[in-house]
């Protein structure tokens, strides 16, 4: 910690030798956060240079005052929400017809892969708006509590709740359409 | 809770066991700062002095405005105004 604090103090005064330390130490912590954003590599590899870069530039509006970590989270979260808020301005949907890929029906509950969940998930949420898509991916996979993602994308409380009831709701009708339960009976 | 929301549930619990993929960015991250810097640098000289220009400029279209502008409100303050050509005395 008082390491990176030296390495964000001579960062923020031009030290690149620093900074890639920094990047180094929290390099995993994002890309694993930006991999809740794209399952695609090599644009989960440029959003997770994106944060760095933009992080790079704000370091002066850094005060210190919450562990670096929390920082970055918020500059990654609103890099990936920008991100989303491009693919669907530009129309681009990802194909997220092929549920049946996933072979979960040899499964029992306590096997179900990791990757292939993560997938069905992501498939899943991928039908949902931006905003709605952004509090129930932070909700499901990284565990993040309503006030966190407030905080994250400077919403209000009430309304990043509100986001999640209704979130909730459109992503039940959406699994009710895509025979999830169907599809996933076999979970207990 | 129903059972779709319940399937989502397990499936959002698995999901973050998940192991992620690995990079290494920090050369690509030093490069691409070291080139957005210069770009930035490059950039800041012809900003300021295109700016000193147009401030000259505004300055010299104001100056010629507001004698215009008192020309126009009041033409008689010409006849009475001393010729500037001629010498006092």
């Amino acid at each position: 910690m008082e390491n990176d604090l030296t390495d964000i103090l001579a960062s923020a005064a031009g030290d690149s030798e620093a900074y890639r330390r920094l990047v180094k130490a929290f390099e995993p912590q994002i890309a694993r956060l930006m991999w809740r954003f794209t399952r695609d590599k090599t644009e989960c590899e440029i959003l997770v240079q994106d944060v760095f870069v933009e992080a790079f530039f704000s370091l002066k509006n850094y005060r210190g005052q919450g562990p670096f970590l929390h920082w970055l989270n918020k500059i990654a979260t609103r890099v990936g929400y920008r991100f989303w808020k491009q693919q669907e301005r530009n129309k681009i949907f990802i194909d997220v017809e092929d549920f049946e890929a996933i072979d979960v029906k040899a499964n029992t509950d306590d096997q179900i892969d990791s990757t292939e969940a993560a997938q069905a998930l992501h498939k899943l949420l991928a039908k949902l708006p931006a905003d709605d898509r952004l509090v129930l991916t932070l909700m499901y996979f990284e565990d993040c509590t309503i006030e966190t993602i407030a905080d994250r994308m400077a919403w209000t409380k009430a309304g990043t709740k509100m986001r999640a009831m209704r979130a909730r709701a459109k992503l039940k009708k959406i699994a009710e359409k895509e025979n999830f339960s169907e599809r996933f009976e076999w979970i207990k | 809770m129903d059972k779709i929301m319940q399937i989502i549930e397990t499936l959002a619990q698995r999901a973050k066991d998940e192991v992620t993929p690995k990079f290494d960015v920090s050369d690509e991250v030093i490069t691409q700062i070291a080139l957005m810097q210069r770009s930035r640098n490059r950039g800041l000289l012809p900003l300021e002095l295109f700016a000193g220009f147009t401030a000259v400029a505004a300055s010299i279209m104001l100056f010629l405005t507001i004698h215009a502008v008192e020309n126009i409100l009041n033409p008689m303050s010409q006849l009475l105004a001393p010729y500037q050509g001629a010498s006092l005395w």
